[in-house]
């Protein structure tokens, strides 16, 4: 079966509760926390992917938005979140650049983060 | 006759005697031999044959009595009168000669002692104008005393030069400032010292503000902060540049540069910045975390009012804590505007310099209200956009347009062309590449960096254009008071002679008195080259303006790779344990050619000088194209070649006077034939030879001239 949610971040009490509070939500979420665990897995799921990813642009010194422009070239239909610790509208405007659909600055309500997801769920 | 005139002008005194008495031996003859023709025609055969012999007899006699007679006044008459002649010439134009340089004129009856008395009542005189001209400028020397101590007490370091960025002045602070970089010295380029990118930026900048008028109310006047690159590419100065204006002229003359070493500060304020920015992003990362925890905490089932009441004071520490965090961003790009030389820029002239270092044939549009200010190391960034524009050219993009677009938040100046986006990748990698040979090791990304900016490519498909966006702060200077015109008082003036000399087109016609010279000389383990001598030493004086610059000099000693002979060091004292820790001669050699690079060489009998330094040169892969001039040649064009002309006799007759431990060393010598130099140039001028091209000349004639006379020996 495939996930619902591709995560792609390398904070460990992240990548350790995010899957959880969304399988807390019913939703089959898979973490990784590198670009190219991210890119394997795309590719394992080339035909059935994720409906949503949500990627930390910050990821190993900002390749975060390299990836993001990655998987808006291979599933252009793919809802992509970016949460970032990067402070200002500069951090936004660069992720929306690369292919990102929204933008949260970390610390986050999970509620926000929930909306989106449910936001792509429904688009998709 | 005017003809005739002419050319016995030509001709030396003595030759014209010489051909005088000439004409009067053939005129005798002439007249012997019109008498016994007449006297013959009325004689028998005999007494004919005898009048012949008388005739013969007579024309001999006429002829040795006339080349005695010749030889006699030649020696004691037309040779001293010639001597005379010039040192009259050199008495007339030099600084004063010594009593011995005096000609002997025994048979010229009071002329020589007659010459004597004009050269001392000549010298008398020149000693009260002198003396009326060292009054009159003591005011001034004094003046200069004062400002030469301020400048010297300072401990900013500071530099003046012209607008072709040679250093017509400098202090102390700045030589020591710019110690480990680079040899600061009078007429040569502050690009020895400092990296050319950004000081042409900045003058650049200046010249515009200047020429648009803008400077009356510019808050900065003629002055523009910025962070000077030294050309080791590591230093940095922080500097001001001002331009500098001589009432009454158009445009200016040079500039000012004061500058104090900020590199250690600088890094270290980038390095707290940067550390202060990742900490802030941590701080944030751990709270997004918590935050997450938090939540799902609070979220568990069966939690007690306590334990509810807890988790509420934890979610609010988190805000707190993100709160901080961005706290720390805005102290870390407080510190980055305060301490890195940044200034507002017009966009407008921002724009104008990036289009001017382009190497592009068609040139991008430019779009930005006229009032629109960017708040950047201009320098930096004109020569990062200029090369953002290159690598779109580079990639097919086509009509490029630069804009600058202010934001309620930050700006962004835009590159836009016709064709597709670029990846974040690919502008990953362009960015770690250096960004401009002149700006030293500075990458697209540290320029980035230092403006706590970044940089990405966004597309648009229905239109086909794409856009880099660079985020910079932006300001509108409409928006700011407007200054009044108090700044023009504060343009500073100065009134060098030196900044009124424009460098002539060809380096032949400049005067003598305006070349920058490098006098030197060089010691050796021997005579002869090619049987394997070397130089032990070698050291040269500048001078710049017919000024000798004592604290310019260059000395050093050469590891010559072999013994010095006993005989060579009696002469000039060198040993082999003075050499033995001493650079090779190519190293020296190298570090000659740059502390001569520019001038004219000049040395005592050059030929032999020459002839080491090359053969060291050579060896080094080090050209010397410099003109040279042989100090021998020029005393000689001055004193004629019948005179001794060593250095001592060139020393003793111009008075030039050195300590004795400095004797026979290479800068011993070097010093006494600058000083020789310097004197030689008044008899020069007088006798006709007043430019470089003319001394080339004067000493070709001269050097022909022994090449002959050694032909005969």
């Amino acid at each position: 079966m495939t996930a619902d949610i591709l995560i792609v971040v390398d904070e460990p009490a992240m990548a350790e509760w995010l899957p959880r509070h969304f399988a807390d939500r019913g939703w089959e979420a898979t973490c990784v926390s590198t670009e190219s665990d991210a890119i394997a897995a795309l590719e394992a799921t080339a035909a059935h992917p994720p409906k949503v990813a949500i990627v930390d642009a910050v990821l190993g010194e900002g390749a975060g938005y390299a990836l993001m422009e990655d998987i808006r070239r291979r599933h252009p239909s793919m809802v992509v979140i970016c949460t970032s610790a990067r402070a200002g509208g500069v951090a936004r405007m660069k992720a929306l650049a690369a292919g990102a659909d929204a933008y949260i600055a970390k610390p986050f309500p999970l509620s926000e983060l929930d909306r989106l997801v449910m936001e792509a769920a429904r688009k998709t | 006759m005017k003809l005739v005139d002419r050319l016995a002008g030509r001709l030396s005194l003595r030759l014209r005697i010489f051909l005088f008495f000439v004409l009067a031996a053939l005129i005798c003859i002439a007249v012997i031999g019109v008498a016994g023709y007449l006297a013959a025609q009325a004689m028998d055969p005999e007494s004919r044959t005898l009048l012949v012999r008388a005739g013969t007899a007579a024309g001999f006699g006429i002829v040795a009595t006339l080349t005695a007679v010749w030889l006699q006044f030649d020696t004691h008459v037309a040779r001293p009168i010639d001597r005379l002649g010039r040192y009259a010439r050199v008495a007339a134009h030099g600084e004063g000669l010594s009593e011995t340089a005096m000609p002997e004129a025994r048979y010229l009856g009071y002329l020589a002692p007659a010459l004597g008395d004009l050269s001392r009542s000549l010298e008398k005189a020149r000693g009260e104008r002198e003396a009326l001209v060292r009054e009159a400028t003591a005011r001034a020397d004094r003046q200069k005393a004062r400002l030469e101590s301020i400048l010297h007490d300072l401990s900013d370091g500071i530099l003046i030069c012209n607008r072709d960025h040679e250093i017509l002045l400098y202090n102390p602070s700045a030589v020591e400032i710019l110690a480990e970089v680079g040899t600061i010295g009078l007429r040569r380029s502050v690009f020895d010292v400092l990296a050319p990118e950004p000081v042409r930026h900045n003058l650049a900048r200046l010249e515009k503000r200047f020429r648009d008028g803008r400077h009356a109310t510019h808050d900065l006047g003629l002055s523009q902060p910025f962070a000077a690159l030294c050309a080791d590419g590591r230093t940095t100065v922080e500097a001001v540049m001002t331009l500098t204006l001589v009432p009454g002229a158009d445009e200016p003359q040079g500039y000012v540069l004061t500058f104090s070493d900020e590199t250690e500060m600088l890094a270290a304020s980038a390095e707290a910045e940067r550390r202060i920015v990742a900490l802030a992003e941590r701080i944030r990362e751990h709270a997004g975390s918590l935050h997450l925890i938090g939540e799902m905490l609070a979220a568990s089932p069966g939690l007690d009012d306590r334990a509810r009441r807890l988790t509420a004071s934890f979610m609010d520490e988190i805000g707190w804590l993100s709160k901080t965090s961005d706290n720390l961003d805005s102290l870390a790009i407080d510190e980055l505007s305060r301490t890195w030389p940044m200034g507002p820029v017009l966009a407008t002239t921002l724009f104008e310099l990036v289009r001017d270092r382009l190497r592009l044939k068609t040139r991008p549009v430019t779009r930005a209200a006229e009032q629109t200010a960017i708040l950047c190391d201009s320098a930096a960034i004109a020569a990062l956009v200029a090369r953002l524009c290159e690598w779109t050219a580079k990639r097919g993009g086509t009509d490029i347009v630069l804009s600058a677009e202010p934001d309620d938040e930050t700006g962004f100046l835009d590159i836009e062309w016709t064709g597709n986006p670029v990846s974040i990748r690919s502008i990953d990698r362009w960015l770690g590449s250096a960004l401009d040979h002149d700006l030293g090791p500075v990458t697209a990304s540290d320029v980035l960096a230092r403006h706590a900016s970044d940089i990405w490519s966004e597309g648009a498909s229905e239109t086909g254009r794409a856009r880099f966006r660079i985020p910079l702060q932006m300001r509108d200077m409409s928006r700011l008071p407007v200054i009044t015109q108090r700044h023009i008082e504060r343009i500073p003036v100065y009134d060098f002679d030196i900044f009124d000399e424009k460098p002539p087109a060809e380096l032949a016609d400049t005067p003598l008195k305006n070349l920058t010279m490098v006098v030197f000389d060089t010691e050796t383990t021997g005579l002869e080259p090619s049987r394997g001598d070397r130089m032990v030493s070698i050291a040269g004086v500048r001078i710049v303006n017919g000024r000798l610059l004592e604290s310019e000099i260059f000395d050093e000693f050469v590891n010559p790779g072999r013994a010095i002979p006993r005989r060579s060091t009696e002469v000039h004292g060198i040993t082999d344990e003075m050499v033995a820790d001493a650079a090779t001669a190519g190293e020296v050699v190298k570090r000659f050619a740059r502390f001569a690079e520019n001038a004219v060489l000049v040395a005592h009998n050059a030929p032999f000088d020459m002839r080491f330094l090359t053969m060291a040169g050579d060896a080094a892969g080090q050209e010397f194209h410099n003109p040279v001039l042989d100090t021998v040649l020029l005393a000689a064009h001055v004193h004629g070649v019948g005179d001794s002309l060593t250095l001592d006799r060139l020393a003793e007759i111009y008075r030039v006077e050195l300590p004795d431990e400095v004797r026979h060393t290479a800068f011993g010598d070097s010093l006494a034939t600058a000083k020789v130099l310097i004197a030689l140039l008044g008899p020069l001028a007088a006798a006709g030879v007043t430019t470089l091209g003319e001394a080339i000349h004067a000493s070709e004639r001269q050097a022909a001239l022994r090449r002959k006379q050694s032909n005969y020996q």
